[in-house]
This record gives structure tokens, sequence and C-alpha cells, in this order.
């Protein structure tokens, strides 16, 4: 859990940290806004105030034509600092906090308002110039006076309201952080509701309870529907083969234990008193016979199970086997039984015929199913063996011209231990696992095998199979005896 | 006593019946369901063994079927199936036993007497009636202590006139219970038994013990009714 990665928490993170990161520039840039907007007002307070003492200037009435500051009537706030001067550079007036040297040569320098520190204290200086002629009646025009004006006050309070400016900024900035993040939260619970009952829902399957319903509101939800139905999917296609893996271990489990408790009644039977030679020997017979079936079930049995679900080698993958060749052989070894049913088979064999198959299977699968079409064929009937290529397929069909398949068999007929009718199976021998066993082959080598009722008479047996492109050569060894 | 197996498995049944005859019962063998019911709808057999995968009609239909007639012929079922479902629903369907395959043939043996006994109102595997005792585990009997020396076939006539004391058991009733389906080549030869059975129980000089009701069939008579 600890190293869990949580969409909420993502999402949350995300959304909080972007709405941080854009708060931040929003109070940066309304800061430098405040900023500049204070120092424009401030800047237009001091040439104001520096107005005021340019205006205060006036003439001296003295005899050299001189100016002077009058401050009758002015209030000059005792923080600022001014000084006015004349163009001979003349002081008129200045306050009483003397403005330094330095600062008044860089006002000199420049239009712009200087920055400055006097005692400790930031201050702004502007600097304005104008013009007072005295006796401006006289004919030579009167005495013009250039005044110079250096004007500064302290810039503390624009500092501070900049601040309590940010501070409200900031202040509304993290209720609104709080405010999200509450209703974020608040949404992606009442959101991911649906999941979390799809979950719920989800976790009381077991190999017991197979029942899916996902929730209406996962339907609802168009990120969820997806998954709830693939869920539904998923289950289906588990359950149905669950269980028919479950019914197929029911199946074995009931046929082993009829061969079983058959060969240990036999035995039984045989020990119940003491016999006559004879009898122990004819009784000794059929337990074997017994034991036989017994062996054949299992046999039958463990090759499904390797066709079905065995290791694929790379010896095995590699396997090819000519189907004209296997289908041959297995007529040839089928003969006897043909003879004794008095079946006749006829084989077919057209076109290229290379699959990729182990060639004991491709012997197994053509037996079998000569094998099942002899045993439903009435005496004097024709088994039909056809085997065609069909473009990049190959194409086997064997069919009788037996009583064919009842239709409530024939979605079954493939099916492990499928009956249609147990009694006559059993005495004919059948483990009810060959035509599972040839559909396995089939399947394991990438094709597929129908079993259908012919138009005319009897039942037929389709086998399709992908066509090897490049047929190999298949050594000619005749080693088929241990198939069969 | 006559027994009936229902049961597909022929090499099964086969042994079934012939473990069943060596143990002194008559046996009929139905391979499917249908011709079990039909069998068992007859109501002469004292015991049906009854497999449960049946072609035709299953067993538990079978059994359902049977009990819905009123027949109360015990049932033994045989089953290859697991868990304890299907054992709960087999009794609660009206069976009376079960045995699992593969089973073991001296108990199927045992039960089936069981059965045979229970079915008749006796627990006790020996029977006694008047001074005649007839055990039919060892299936010997005794009268007054002496051991008879009886054949197969007599042994069988006494135990089932045994089981059922003071009622009259018809010949036919007699054949249907002692003998296979064709029991109708044995019904001359039932009378010739008969009165050896009849000849070897008053041996010593005692009681006629069977008494011939005719054209009826045959009794046991009670002590009582000796005295």
């Amino acid at each position: 859990m600890r190293a869990q990665r949580s969409l909420t928490r993502r999402l949350l993170g995300t959304v909080l940290l972007l709405e941080l990161i854009s708060a931040a520039m929003l109070i940066a840039a309304g800061a430098v806004y405040e900023w500049r907007a204070h120092l424009t007002a401030f800047d237009v307070m001091l040439r104001g105030r520096a107005d005021t003492l340019l205006g205060a200037v006036s003439d001296a009435e003295d005899p050299g034509d001189n100016v002077m500051l009058d401050m009758t009537g002015l209030s000059i706030p005792s923080r600022d600092i001014y000084r006015v001067e004349d163009e001979k550079g003349r002081i008129l007036g200045a306050s009483s906090i003397a403005i330094p040297e330095d600062v008044l040569a860089r006002a000199r320098a420049s239009n712009k308002p200087a920055k400055a520190r006097v005692r400790n204290h930031a201050y702004r200086l502007v600097r304005i110039t104008g013009v007072r002629i005295v006796d401006p009646g006289d004919a030579n025009g009167g005495v013009r006076h250039e005044i110079t004006v250096f004007y500064g006050s302290r810039t503390g309070h624009i500092r501070h309201a900049v601040f309590e400016a940010v501070r409200f900024y900031a202040t509304a900035t993290l209720l609104l952080l709080l405010i999200t993040s509450v209703a974020i939260i608040w949404l992606l619970r009442r959101d991911l509701a649906p999941l979390r009952h799809l979950a719920r829902e989800a976790e009381n399957i077991s190999a017991q309870n197979w029942l899916f319903s996902a929730p209406a509101a996962a339907w609802e939800t168009a990120e969820l529907a997806p998954l709830a139905r693939a869920i539904e999917a998923a289950l289906a296609r588990l359950q149905r083969s669950f269980d028919q893996q479950r019914r197929f271990t029911s199946d074995a489990a009931h046929e082993l234990k009829t061969d079983v408790a058959i060969a240990k009644s036999s035995l039984q039977l045989l020990g119940m008193r003491s016999r006559s030679v004879e009898e122990y020997r004819r009784g000794l017979e059929l337990c074997l016979d017994d034991c036989t079936r017994l062996e054949r079930t299992v046999q039958q049995m463990l090759t499904l199970a390797r066709v079905e679900h065995g290791e694929v080698s790379s010896a095995m993958e590699a396997a090819t086997c000519s189907m004209r060749e296997c289908l041959a052989m297995s007529v040839r070894h089928t003969a006897t039984f043909a003879e004794l049913r008095r079946v006749k088979v006829e084989v077919h064999a057209v076109g290229d015929s290379q699959v990729s198959m182990d060639q004991r299977d491709g012997a197994l699968l053509c037996s079998n199913l000569i094998l099942n079409a002899i045993e439903h064929s009435p005496a004097g009937a024709v088994v039909t063996a056809l085997l065609k290529q069909e473009e990049d397929r190959v194409v086997l069909s064997i069919a009788d011209e037996g009583e064919g398949i009842a239709a409530t068999d024939l979605p079954h007929i493939c099916e492990p231990f499928y009956r249609g009718d147990p009694s006559r199976n059993r005495k004919s021998g059948g483990t009810g696992l060959g035509l599972a066993i040839c559909k396995a082959i089939c399947e394991r080598a990438g094709g597929a095998m129908e079993v259908r009722n012919r138009t005319v008479r009897g039942a037929e047996a389709i086998v399709i199979l992908p066509l090897l492109s490049v047929p190999n050569p298949i050594p000619a060894s005749g080693s088929l005896n241990d198939v069969l | 006593m006559r027994v009936l197996i229902v049961e597909d498995e022929l090499r099964l049944a086969e042994n079934l019946s012939a473990a069943l005859r060596e143990a002194g019962l008559a046996v009929d063998h139905a391979a499917d369901g249908l011709a079990g019911e039909e069998f068992a709808r007859q109501d002469i057999y004292d015991a049906i063994i009854l497999d449960l995968m049946l072609p035709g009609k299953s067993g538990l239909a079978l059994l359902r079927a049977l009990r819905q007639r009123r027949k109360r012929t015990p049932v033994l079922i045989l089953t290859a199936q697991e868990g304890k479902a299907s054992v709960v629903e087999l009794l609660n369907a009206g069976a009376d036993d079960y045995l699992s395959k593969p089973f073991d043939l001296g108990e199927l043996l045992a039960r089936v007497k069981a059965l045979i006994r229970r079915g008749k109102g006796v627990a006790d595997p020996v029977l006694r009636v008047g001074d005649v005792e007839v055990n039919s585990l060892q299936q010997t009997a005794l009268r007054g202590g002496q051991t008879l020396d009886l054949s197969p076939t007599e042994y069988r006539i006494l135990e089932y006139l045994m089981h059922r004391p003071r009622a009259v058991v018809s010949k036919r009733e007699l054949l249907e219970h002692l003998y296979d389906y064709d029991w109708e080549h044995h019904s001359n030869v039932i009378e010739v038994h008969v009165s050896n059975l009849r000849r070897k129980l008053n041996a010593g000089g005692a009681e006629p013990l069977i008494e011939t009701l005719r054209s009826r069939g045959y009794r046991m008579r009670m002590e009582r009714e000796l005295a």
C-alpha cells in the first residue's frame, strides 16, 4: 500500500501545483503593477510639492535683483527633504535634513527620479527646474533666474502598501486553494464511487461464485464501461473453461471409478470361494480384459492431456508430416478391422498435404477418425476418406454411411466423455475420448475439426489444417506400429 | 430371494450377478433405465441394485418413479459421483442405502442381504420360527439344534417362508422370488423341492411345519399353532 500511486492524490497535487504556480505569477505581476502605480503616484506628488516650492520662489526686492524662497503659508512635511537653488548655485532654501552631495549630483545628472538613502531611510528624489524673472516690466525685460528644486520623500510606505496588497492576494489564493482541494476531493470521491462499487462487486467472485454484474453506475460511466465489459467477458470465458475442466475431471473420475469397480469386482468374485482351475483361468482372462480396458481409458486420458496441454517443445514445433502418408498408414493399420466389419475404405488424395504436426499425432488423428467411421458403418457400407489441398489449407474428410448423429448430440460430440448413447459406446469399446483427442490434435496444429451429418446418409468428420508452404521431405520410416 | 440389477456396465453387471447368485439369490439384469423401470414395476424383487448413470432414464428418476408408485422394494444405489449433496438427494428420493464405486463385493453382498432382511421386517440375520433356526449369513438351517442338510434351492425356499411366517405364499410368488426371469420352467420342480424340504424338516418325527393349502400355496406354521 505504501508504494501505491493514488490517482486522486496525483490529480489533486497537479491541480493544486498548477493553481499555486499561477497564483504566484499573479501575485508577482500584481506586486509589480502595484509598485509601479504607487511609484507613479508618488512621483506626481513629489513633482507637485516641488512645484509648490518653485511657486514659493519670489523676488527678494534687494538691489541685486535676487530671488528668495518665501515659505509663508507652505507646510512641508517634516520628514521630506528639499533644496531650492538658483542658477548660481545659491541655496534659496533647504530642509533641515540635508540632501547629501552625491545624491544631488545623481539627481542633476538625470531627469528621472533618483533613489537615495538618507539617515537610513529610503528616499525618492525629483528635480524640477523653472524660471523666475525679477522685474519683468523693466526695459531689459528683467532679470532671469533659473531655479532648480530638489524634492524628496520617504518611500517606506510604498513598500508597505505593496506588501499589504501582496499579502491580500496571497491570503485570497490560499483560501482559493483550500476551497479547490476540498471541491476536488469531494468531486473525485463522488465520481470514483462507481469504480469502488465495481471493485466490491469483483471482490465477490470466486471459483464457486462466478456471478458478476457490473453496477449500473459503472455502465453509465464512459471510462468504466469498457472495464466492466472486459471483466464480464473475461469472467464468462474463465467460467466456461473452468466448467469444462470441472466436467472433464468429474467425467474422468466417473470413468476411472467404473473401470476400477469392474476390475475389482472381477477379482473379488474370483476370490469369493475356491474354484476349479478352469474357473480360475476363465476368471483371470476376464480380469485381464477389465484391466486392459482400465489401461486404455488411462492411456486415452493421458494422450488427451498431452495433446491439449502438453509442452510445445521446439522439436515438436518443427515437426511436420504428410497427411497423405498418415492417411495411407492408418488405412493399412485399420484394414483388418474394416474387413472384420465388412466395411470398405476408399481413399482419394490429391495435392500437397504437408502440415505442421507430429507424425504420431497425424497418424492418431487419421486412424481414430477411420476407426470411428468403420464402427458406425453397417456391413457392406463404404467409408470414404478424401484428402485435398485447397489453396493454403489441407482438407481431410472422412465420411461413413451409418445412421448419422442425433441433432441433440451434434454440438457436444467432440466433448470429452460425451456419449449420445452411453451403453452402446461402452459396449463398442470407446472411451468417449477419441473425437476430443482428434479435435485437440487439429487445434494444436492451428487447424480445426468439425463433425456433421451428411446430406444423404451417415456422418462426416472434416479436418482443416494449414498447409506448410515449404514442404520438408519426410524420412520414409514406417515406424508407426507403436502409435496404433 | 430375487434381486434386480439395473446397471449399464455389462461387465460389472455380470460380476454382480455371479456374486449374488453364488450367495443364493436369484438375479435379473436390466441394462438401461427404461428396462429397469419395467422390471421393477412388477414388484417381485426383494431388493434392487441401481446404478445412477443410466442410458434411457437416470437411476434417480427411476427411483423417484418407483417410490411414486408406492413400490417399497429396498433400493441400493451404486454411484461413481462424488459429494455429500448427491447422497442426501438420493436418500431423500427414497434410496435405502448406497455404495460408491469402486466398492467391495463382500460389502455389497452384506448390504443387499441386510436390505432384504429389513425389507421383510427382520433385522437379525438369524431367523427363528418355532424350533427352526435359519442363519442367512452362513446359509445353514437347524431344527431342534440338529443341522439340516438342505440343497441350495431347499434352503432358499425355507428362508423365504421363514421371512413370512403364517402368511400364505403362493407357488407363483415362491417361484418369482427364487428364480430368475425364466422361472416358469421351474414351476413343476418347485413342488418336488418343497416336498423334499418338508421331508427333511420332519426327519426327526417332529411336527410338520410347512402346510400346503390346496390351490393357494404354502404356509409356515408358528409355534403357537404347533402346540
